[in-house]
């Protein structure tokens, strides 16, 4: 097959792959640039385990060909996200609620979360259910949901 | 005891969080973690070995060699716990290491180092508080002659020894106290002298598992490493024969290699992406000897028949007796049975069930002269280093097995044809290393299966619905035949295990091993899964015929006080529920647990609204991760419960993905309230498993006493009703 190369915009720094053009981003995140928290769970979009964020939207790197990417898109990861100092409300709240049980699923929790926030700031209980469509095999939902309260609250008095 | 100088493995976030946050270690000491080494100081600090879990180094750092696999069930913390509450360290200077294979991290409960049947805390849990009794005593041995006093004078607390106004840390002590005796029968804590068993301190994973940094299987990055993925047959079971496409593969630049490996081929490149591809226009044949093309007809009718059969020597199954005396006990109870007033007799099934783990199958191996290195996410490394060593051919004392975290396992990382596929794939690219990935579709198409089991459940009662004489047989795949490869009818097979959870007189109890095709795997609750929703449901059955409330009814037939207070607990908690429920009982791992689901039906949709669960499991070291393994338990359970139904057409497995097995999403999933009795001096029980029973027999009680069918064969989409998963 041939390769080509592309030029991507991951974590602020630009990352060139040489990869077939229907390389799904989360091989090009995995494999070349070696940001492994991103994980690789269904390969169909449905797990949620390999969201990135893509200009801030939450986007299942499994089903972006990195043909349709380049340097304009700017794509957070997991390693990413966790290099601010302080650490993001969304992440502090996951290590105060200390959410996860096998963590597989958690990078793609974290960032789902965080845009799922930016969507709606003031979330209930109800609209976090509907809203998060992550899967968890261990079933970390009541903590995730906790998680989700607690830095809904963080954000909030730290904007106010 | 030896010592040997260490080099320190530190992440970045590591050093940044300082002394807040301790250090974890994830098999370190190997060159994909010297790449992000950052030494701490310029002189290595140098390790002091005492006993096979415990390194002390002369810069204060403690070590704990975990022999347990982290699956998302919380020992790594646990074990850590009890290990370093014995032996009065400071919780902050304990780094955890996954340990590889080691015979002499022995767990007597489940006779080797094989993480399963939650036996983790009850199993190696007091292995590992006598290592952290004994080293706390050599320490303060160590310290009794360095000062020159008395070891009744020492005072050992926090990680210090404390004597004359002089404190002396451990790591001032180690090198010395490691060439003591480690001492034999050191008395361990009451739960009263208890500093961190049963206490909320923070677990150290949580925050490499939140950063992205934590190390699962699939995230082995080794320095020239390859990946292979496979191409494997449809069908789920069978003799690979043939593969159409492999000389064109071979001829591709980007294709390293291509080889045959148990169970299909691996297409080995630079990247996973390029292998899978690539290895996706292989076509795969199988022969399927003499086992023929069969569909879930066929195998739905066998286990039924061998259920539902009166003759015991029927060539359909074969009874596992255990020691039993069948045909006295079948007498016995048809004796019995004949002076009942009522009788009742119910038919149950549960189907095929996936593990979907969400890391899916992976392993790496490194062949080179002569010796194999591995790296796994691995629940039973004694198995996988032993087939990884016959699959490479070399010697079992040439490999060596570096776990990581699994991420998800469920049961299905015990078995070892991924492993044994990765070293077959490494003998392929010798020198190099290569990461075997399977995909999702793989998963879940070869997995190995909960086995579908039947329920055969006959009552004799008295008037008053008091049960007199009970059958209970059930059937189904043996998960131990499939994996032994051998079949002993005497031998207990806990993939079949049966009994009742109440008093019952004039008890049978029979299991019934049918021998299939498909292949069959340990599962989150095994047997228990089954079992108590067969009996679970019976009661109910039987509760509602009695015309007796189901609390009062099961309360009726169990004297254990520790069963009857979680019954009661539970009947109290949810005394003022509007909604239709229905609970569930068991004692099994050694805990107590009952629960209720609240649910409605409108329109033939069933929404679930809240679970509640009141369990005692005796001493807890961490009741924050029992509370999770709880809900986290009734959740795996309440997904297939649903919808849960691997269909099998032809021999192939017709589901590919997580659509297909049931799996739960928080969407549909009741929030869980869990309470916990204090109950410290009894023994702690497993608890990763015990959850999982109960939900499936709940729900479809409590489907009854909303106004919906009695659900006796799951997944309850099979019914009417319209669920959502």
């Amino acid at each position: 097959m041939t390769k080509t190369a592309y030029t991507l915009n991951i974590n602020g720094k630009p990352h060139t792959v040489k990869a077939s053009p229907d390389t799904p981003l989360l091989w090009a995140l995995r494999d070349s640039a070696k940001l492994t928290g991103t994980k690789y769970g269904c390969g169909v979009g449905i797990c949620g385990a390999c969201t990135v964020l893509a200009d801030g939207v939450p986007t299942r790197s499994c089903g972006v060909p990195i043909e349709t990417l380049d340097e304009t898109v700017a794509i957070t990861t997991i390693e990413g996200f966790a290099e601010a100092e302080p650490y993001h409300p969304v992440l502090e709240a996951w290590n105060e609620i200390q959410v996860p049980q096998c963590g597989y699923c958690q990078s793609g929790q974290i960032l789902a979360a965080k845009a799922f926030l930016e969507d709606n700031p003031t979330p209930s209980a109800a609209e976090i259910k509907e809203g998060m469509t992550n899967l968890c095999r261990c079933g970390t939902y009541n903590e995730i949901a906790a998680a989700i309260a607690l830095a809904a609250s963080s954000l909030e008095k730290s904007s106010s | 005891m030896r010592s040997n100088a260490d080099t320190p493995a530190l992440s970045r976030r590591s050093l940044l969080a300082g002394s807040t946050a301790s250090l974890v270690l994830f098999g370190c000491s190997d060159d994909h973690v010297i790449d992000k080494v950052e030494a701490r100081a310029a002189t290595p600090p140098v390790s002091h070995k005492m006993g096979v879990y415990i390194s002390i180094r002369d810069d204060n750092r403690i070590t704990f060699a975990t022999p347990n696999a982290e699956m998302g069930q919380g020992t790594f913390d646990g074990l850590a716990r009890m290990l370093a509450d014995e032996l009065d360290a400071d919780w902050e200077q304990i780094d955890i290491a996954l340990s590889g294979y080691n015979p002499a991290m022995f767990n007597p409960r489940i006779y080797g180092q094989t993480t399963g049947n939650s036996f983790a805390i009850r199993g190696f849990g007091p292995a590992v508080r006598k290592a952290g009794a004994a080293a706390r005593l050599m320490l303060r041995q160590a310290a009794a002659m360095q000062l020159g006093i008395p070891l009744d004078k020492v005072v050992m607390s926090a990680g210090t020894a404390r004597a004359n106004g002089t404190t002396l840390r451990y790591g001032d002590l180690a090198a010395q106290a490691a060439q003591l005796d480690v001492p034999k029968d050191v008395p361990l804590k009451s739960s009263a002298q208890f500093k961190l068993i049963g206490k909320p301190f923070k677990r150290k994973e949580t925050r490499p598992k939140t950063t992205g940094e934590a190390r699962f299987g699939i995230d082995v990055e080794l320095p020239g490493q390859l990946v292979a993925a496979l191409a494997m047959p449809r069908e789920a079971w069978g003799d690979v024969t043939s593969a159409k496409g492999v000389e064109q593969l071979r001829q591709r630049d980007d294709i390293v290699a291509v080889t045959p490996v148990t169970g299909g081929y691996a297409v080995i490149a630079e990247d996973f992406w390029t292998a899978k591809s690539a290895a996706d226009t292989l076509e795969i044949e199988v022969d399927l000897g003499d086992e023929q093309r069969l569909s879930s007809a066929d195998l739905d009718n066998s286990v039924k028949t061998a259920a539902t059969s009166d003759s015991a020597e029927a060539a359909l199954y074969k009874p596992v007796s255990a020691g039993q005396d069948l045909p006295a006990s079948r007498a016995a109870f048809n004796a019995a049975l004949t002076d009942c007033d009522r009788q009742a007799e119910f038919l149950y099934s549960v189907p095929v069930w996936a593990h979907g783990a969400l890391e899916p199958l992976t392993a790496t191996a490194w062949l080179e002269e002569g010796k194999l290195r591995l790296w796994a996410p691995h629940q039973n490394p004694k198995a996988a280093t032993g087939a990884a060593a016959k699959a490479a051919g070399v010697p079992v004392e040439a490999v060596t097995l570096e776990r990581t975290f699994l991420g998800g396992s469920f049961g299905r990382k015990w078995n070892t044809d991924f492993v044994v596929q990765a070293a077959e794939a490494a003998k392929a690219v010798p020198g190099r290393p290569v990461k075997l990935i399977w995909t999702r579709e793989q998963d879940t198409q070869h997995d190995f299966y909960r086995p579908q089991l039947y329920g055969v459940l006959k009552f004799g009662c008295d008037q008053d619905g008091q049960i007199k004489a009970a059958s209970n047989i059930i059937a189904g795949q043996s998960v131990a035949r499939t994996w032994f490869g051998r079949y002993n009818p005497d031998a207990p097979d806990n993939s079949l295990q049966n009994q009742f959870a109440y008093e019952i007189q004039n008890g049978h109890i029979e299991s019934r091993a049918v021998e299939l095709p498909l292949p069959m795997g340990w599962w989150r609750s095994v047997s228990h899964m089954p079992t108590v929703f067969f009996q679970e449901c019976a009661m109910d059955e039987l509760a509602l015929k009695a015309g007796q409330d189901p609390f009062a009814y099961r309360l009726a037939h169990l004297s254990d006080p520790r069963g009857r207070r979680v019954l009661e607990q539970l009947r109290t908690i949810t005394a003022d529920e509007e909604r239709a429920i229905g609970i569930a009982y068991s004692d099994s791992y050694e805990g107590y647990l009952a629960a209720a689901i609240s649910v409605s039906i409108s329109d033939g949709q069933l929404h679930l609204h809240d679970v509640w669960v009141v369990a005692d499991v005796g001493m807890m070291v961490d009741p924050e991760t029992v509370q999770r393994q709880i809900s986290g338990g009734l959740y795996f359970g309440l997904g297939p419960a649903l919808d849960g139904d691997m269909q099998v057409e032809e021999a192939m497995i017709t589901g590919e993905n997580f659509g297909d097995i049931g799996a739960l999403y928080g969407y549909a999933a009741p929030p869980v309230h869990v309470t916990l009795i204090d109950n410290p001096d009894a023994p702690p029980a497993g608890v990763g498993e015990i959850g999982t029973p109960l939900i499936a027999p709940a729900l479809c009680n409590a489907i009854v006493a909303a106004g919906g069918p009695r659900v006796r064969t799951l997944p309850v989409s099979k019914s009417e009703l319209v669920v959502q998963t």
